[in-house]
């Protein structure tokens, strides 16, 4: 066993590199809700319409490049309705997946209200599912492997390839979709900067957070506590302290909070127990239970040193419907008297630059998780991973496709807010199981590069996972917190005994010199 | 190595209290860098902790992590999807017990500390009745490190920024407190366009940049010019007709807080002071009753004729224009004022309605007085905040002094104002009266009598309010005359116009001229107010 060698304590004054945040932009717009748009009358057809004008041109356009050669010539069909049987030709329009296991609004009106719903299903898809295709003129159903084997979810404007079948189906070809939004240019910039500025300890990093799930029946308290001190830059030894002080920032992607469960009155006494049992350490007199103060106490402790970034998710209490806007800071006591903290609507994009102007802006996509979640019922999950559907996301130019259909979304009128008209550099998105990261490249027309770095963000209570990015080269790595042999099963608890009585004979832990 | 202190600390919170002390919250109590409080702990653990547990913190990279990685690479193929490799660091926190199995799961152990000690092995005893996973109870257990971060807070609280540096906290330069949203923050949050700037965000932004303002002109409300210069900066954002009026409302305001201030020059002050004075009850009273006014001069004659007609169908139509003047007389100075105001008043609708032309046309420094609400509230605040006691004085003096002001100056008017004004001027008496509740029909009542005097009034009303009427008449003869200069003054169209108001059809035109009757009865009714006092 190593022994415990004293931590250099030249305190060499570690400082965090600042960044700012700037104004959103056109293609990166606020999902504030404001009073222009404040209104609930509207019907969701407008998304799906205004998606699809939108989306159109770029699908035709890059429908036309990429068949433009090809034996039998296709033609473009404007109206799906239109397409003429044995004659390839590619159409565009809006993907539905028609879906028995979908919830359904009007099965839940003629549901009998005496028995209990159902609970919702962890899946929709199942092997009876159609494919359509609509526009404006109507809908016409998709057949063929092609298209099955493509995962797609309702809401995704796509343009099929193919030949309408005898029986008026469509047997699908090929498809094509969006592909990737333009970026703005500054990647070689960024690129050139990398290999000369080879110093890391100059760089810029931000954090990532999700689903610390505070007010759990199973809180992860000590995990939060040393994620705390890591983040203040105490923890460990002199080389986490540099890196925790290279973090400019945190962002915490949603679930900070556990959602409020109701116990039956039956469960009542044993729930009871239960809580006694789980809150240790929480004396009612000095440490108030309560989830939401928990919350702001430690986002107070990271506050005081760096900026925060708070959105809110599934969990949390703020509206279901997306986007979900910001907290009220004055939830959140002390910290929101620190301009550096910030409640964030739940997708957001962020801006960020550094102050020196050394390194470039990052446009960061962020949301709290559920329209990946969402999006995952609707696709078969051994051949997909959240990050392919996430990849998918991007290709598609739509961060939430099923929105008005299975996400619950605002009524907008004119606009779709959820496209994505502008590649971010990094799109985050919290609330996972599993972290996962990918880097996608995608040539572009002028050979200009697209990168895009997902980032799936685990949530905190079941991984202890903190992910870190580096903004300069858009690296990844995580730091996972845990705790081990505080005192395993019971077996260890019997075990125990004897070997409390001698702890330092057994651990000799030798003292510094 | 350990210093006294620290050792007596740790003796008494170990072995005496029996508490867990971590290595925050001996950096914190004892003003240390964190690192030296972790090396503390280790001397303190190795020389005198021989019954004491430690728990540990290690860091690095776990053998897992590697052998993850290495499947990875292997089974490209199956999970392409899964993503790249990432480094993981990890961070364990581990009790003494099983230290050296952890240890051995570390591929690279970068740190290594002493976490906390605590008088014994940290443990949960789990509660019979609920299955906890082993996770769970280790959970638990290490909840039990928490206990000490109650301390940590309180004194990072109340120790600050100074005890930050010291423990060695790395705090980014760009943290900063503030009440008010940070500029980048909020700007951010306001969509480009600045109409969305109404989200909340946005609108705390724009609020206390408002209320900054506000404070300014408090802070340097002695100083004339500072507060000069930040009204105008609101006037800027006005059509230029308003800065002018504000201009002028500035001076008085000044004259003020100088009057207040420094108590010089009383005469020229007082006057001004009056006048401010009687604005800023004018505007007040113009919020109060903005029900009652009608928006806008043009509007004015429709709307009230709308009015009338309906109370006819009520009540006789004379009835109604006498209504008018009686709600006035309740408050003495206010009705006066409001006659004298008319045209702030009006003005003040009309702004709320359409800022910039309403002021132009009416008198103009009621205008300004009135010029906005925002405007008038913003001296308001700004005088009340700066000395209480000599914005109550002043609006004493200024009612004394009222009641002959406001008459006099009616009276100016209406025979500046000659034919045209007048009407317009006795419209919105009019309308104030009958928006009032049913206080003022009893009002009303005493009102009808005073039509008979006049003449012009249709008789089959007064019948029923005869009683009233005796009790009216005495004040009313005062009133008389003026109602008479009035509609005099008004020229011919005047009194066919009475004429009409009888027959309710009662075109706009009508109503005016009944209003103003019901003007001059305003004015009877209030010296008939004071002429009874008096005379009883």
């Amino acid at each position: 066993m190593a022994p415990i060698v004293p931590l250099a304590t030249s305190s060499a004054s570690v400082s965090r590199p600042p960044t700012t945040i700037l104004p959103p932009t056109a293609e990166t717009p606020s999902f504030l809700i404001t009073s222009a748009n404040k209104s609930y009358k509207h019907q969701y057809a407008n998304i799906y319409f205004v998606r699809l004008r939108i989306l159109r041109d770029v699908v035709e356009e890059n429908a036309r490049r990429r068949w433009q050669g090809i034996k039998g010539d296709p033609v473009l069909v404007p109206k799906v309705l239109e397409v003429e049987k044995s004659q390839l030709c590619y159409i565009v329009g809006t993907a539905y997946m028609d879906m028995p296991l979908k919830p359904n609004v009007m099965e839940d009106i003629a549901r009998d209200n005496s028995i209990p719903p159902p609970p919702p299903l962890s899946k929709f898809y199942s092997p009876d599912d159609n494919i359509m295709l609509e526009d404006e003129s109507g809908r016409i159903q998709l057949v063929g492997e092609r298209i099955v084997g493509a995962r797609l979810v309702t809401g995704v404007i796509i343009a099929a390839l193919g030949i309408e079948t005898p029986t008026g189906e469509f047997e699908v070809v090929d498809i094509c979709y969006a592909e990737m939004a333009p970026q703005p240019k500054q990647e070689v910039e960024a690129e050139a900067k990398m290999d000369v500025d080879a110093e890391p300890q100059t760089d810029t990093w931000i954090a990532l957070l999700s689903g610390l799930d505070i007010g759990s029946t199973s809180p992860a308290d000590a995990q939060i506590q040393m994620l705390v001190e890591y983040l203040t830059g105490e923890e460990g030894g002199p080389k986490e302290q540099v890196s925790a002080a290279q973090i400019s920032r945190l962002v915490i992607a949603g679930d900070s909070l556990a959602p409020v469960v109701i116990s039956a009155k039956s469960d009542s006494f044993e729930e009871k127990e239960g809580k006694k049992g789980r809150r240790y350490g929480y004396d009612a007199t000095s440490f108030s239970p309560h989830p939401t103060l928990s919350l702001s106490a430690h986002l107070l402790d990271i506050g005081r040193t760096m900026p925060v970034h708070l959105l809110p998710g599934e969990t949390d209490p703020s509206g279901v419907i997306l986007p979900q806007q910001p907290f009220p800071r004055a939830m959140f006591g002390a910290v929101s008297t620190y301009g550096s903290f910030s409640c964030e609507t739940n997708p957001t994009y962020l801006r960020i630059g550094s102050e020196t102007g050394s390194e470039p802006t990052r446009t960061l996509l962020v949301n709290s998780g559920q329209p990946l979640n969402d999006m995952f019922k609707y696709v078969p999950s051994p051949p997909n991973t959240p990050l392919s559907l996430l990849e998918s996301t991007v290709r598609w130019r739509h961060m939430a496709p099923t929105a008005p259909d299975t996400l619950w979304c605002h009524p907008y009128f004119s606009a779709d807010p959820f496209l994505i008209s502008q590649t971010p550099d990094l799109y985050i998105v919290g609330g996972q199981q599993r972290f996962g990261t990918k880097m996608i490249v995608e040539k572009g027309e002028d050979d200009v590069e697209k990168r895009c770095r997902l980032v799936l963000v685990p949530r905190f209570a079941d991984t202890g996972t903190l992910v870190l990015v580096n903004l300069r080269t858009l690296d990844v790595k995580c730091v996972k917190f845990g705790v081990k042999g505080m005192s395993g099963s019971s077996d260890d608890r019997a075990r125990a005994e004897p070997d409390a009585s001698l702890p330092s004979t057994q651990l000799n832990p030798k003292p510094p010199t | 190595m350990s210093t006294q202190p620290i050792r007596d600390y740790l003796t008494k919170q170990l072995l005496i209290d029996k508490n867990i002390v971590t290595y925050r919250s001996l950096s914190r109590v004892m003003a240390l860098n964190v690192n030296i409080a972790k090396n503390e702990l280790a001397t303190f653990h190795a020389a005198d902790g021989q019954n004491l547990a430690a728990t540990y913190l290690l860091s690095g990279e776990t053998l897992a992590a590697q052998k993850r990685l290495d499947e990875d690479i292997d089974m490209d193929d199956d999970e392409d999807e899964d993503g790249e490799y990432v480094p993981q660091t990890e961070i364990l926190l581990v009790g003494e017990k099983e230290l050296e199995s952890v240890q051995a799961q570390f591929a690279t152990l970068e740190s290594f500390h002493v976490y906390s000690l605590s008088p014994s092995v940290i443990r949960a005893s789990p509660s019979p009745y609920v299955y906890a996973p082993p996770l769970l109870i280790a959970r638990q257990d290490a909840g039990l490190l928490c206990t000490p971060t109650e301390i940590v807070r309180e004194l990072d609280k109340t120790e600050g920024a100074e005890l930050a540096t010291v423990v060695g906290k790395v705090v980014g330069a760009d943290v900063n407190v503030s009440t008010k949203t940070q500029p980048g923050w909020a700007g951010r949050k306001a969509p480009p366009a600045p109409v969305a700037g109404s989200s909340k965000t946005p609108a705390a932004g724009t609020s206390t940049v408002k209320k900054e303002e506000d404070a300014k002109p408090k802070e340097k409300a002695k100083p004339e010019k500072p507060k000069a210069t930040g009204k105008l900066d609101f006037s800027k954002a006005k059509t230029k007709p308003v800065k002018k009026e504000e201009e002028k409302k500035e001076k008085p305001v000044k004259a003020e807080t100088k009057r207040k201030a420094e108590s010089r020059a009383p005469s020229v002050a007082s006057t001004i002071g009056e006048k401010v004075q009687v604005k800023m009850e004018e505007s007040k009273s113009a919020k109060g009753k903005s029900a009652l006014i009608s928006d806008s001069e043009d509007e004015v004659a429709a709307k009230p004729a709308a009015r009338g007609v309906k109370r006819k169908s009520a009540l006789p139509s004379d009835s109604e224009d006498e209504v008018k003047p009686t709600k006035p007389a309740k408050p003495v100075v206010q009705p006066q004022s409001s006659v004298r105001v008319r045209k702030g008043v009006v003005l003040s609708d009309n702004e709320d309605d359409a800022p910039a032309p309403a002021r132009k046309g009416k008198g103009k420094a009621k205008a300004t007085a009135v010029a906005s609400d925002s405007e008038a509230e913003k001296n308001l605040r700004a005088m009340m905040d700066i000395d209480d006691d000599a914005v109550t004085r002043v609006s004493r003096d200024a009612r004394e002094s009222e009641p002959d002001d406001p008459m006099e100056a009616v009276d100016a008017e209406m025979s500046d104002g000659e034919s045209k004004p007048a009407p317009v001027k006795r419209k919105p008496k009019k309308v104030i009266p009958v928006g009032k509740n049913g206080l003022k029909k009893k009002r009303i009542v005493k009102s009808k009598t005073r039509i008979d005097e006049k003449g012009y009034m249709v008789t089959e009303d007064f019948s029923e309010y005869e009683s009233v009427d005796e009790e009216e008449e005495e004040p009313a003869p005062p009133p008389k005359t003026k109602a008479k200069a009035k509609a005099k003054s008004t020229t011919g169209d005047a009194a066919p116009a009475k004429a009409k108001p009888a027959p309710k059809p009662a075109p706009a035109k009508a109503k005016p001229k009944p209003s103003g009757s019901s003007k001059g009865a305003q004015q009877t009714g209030l010296a008939s107010f004071f002429g009874k006092s008096k005379s009883k």
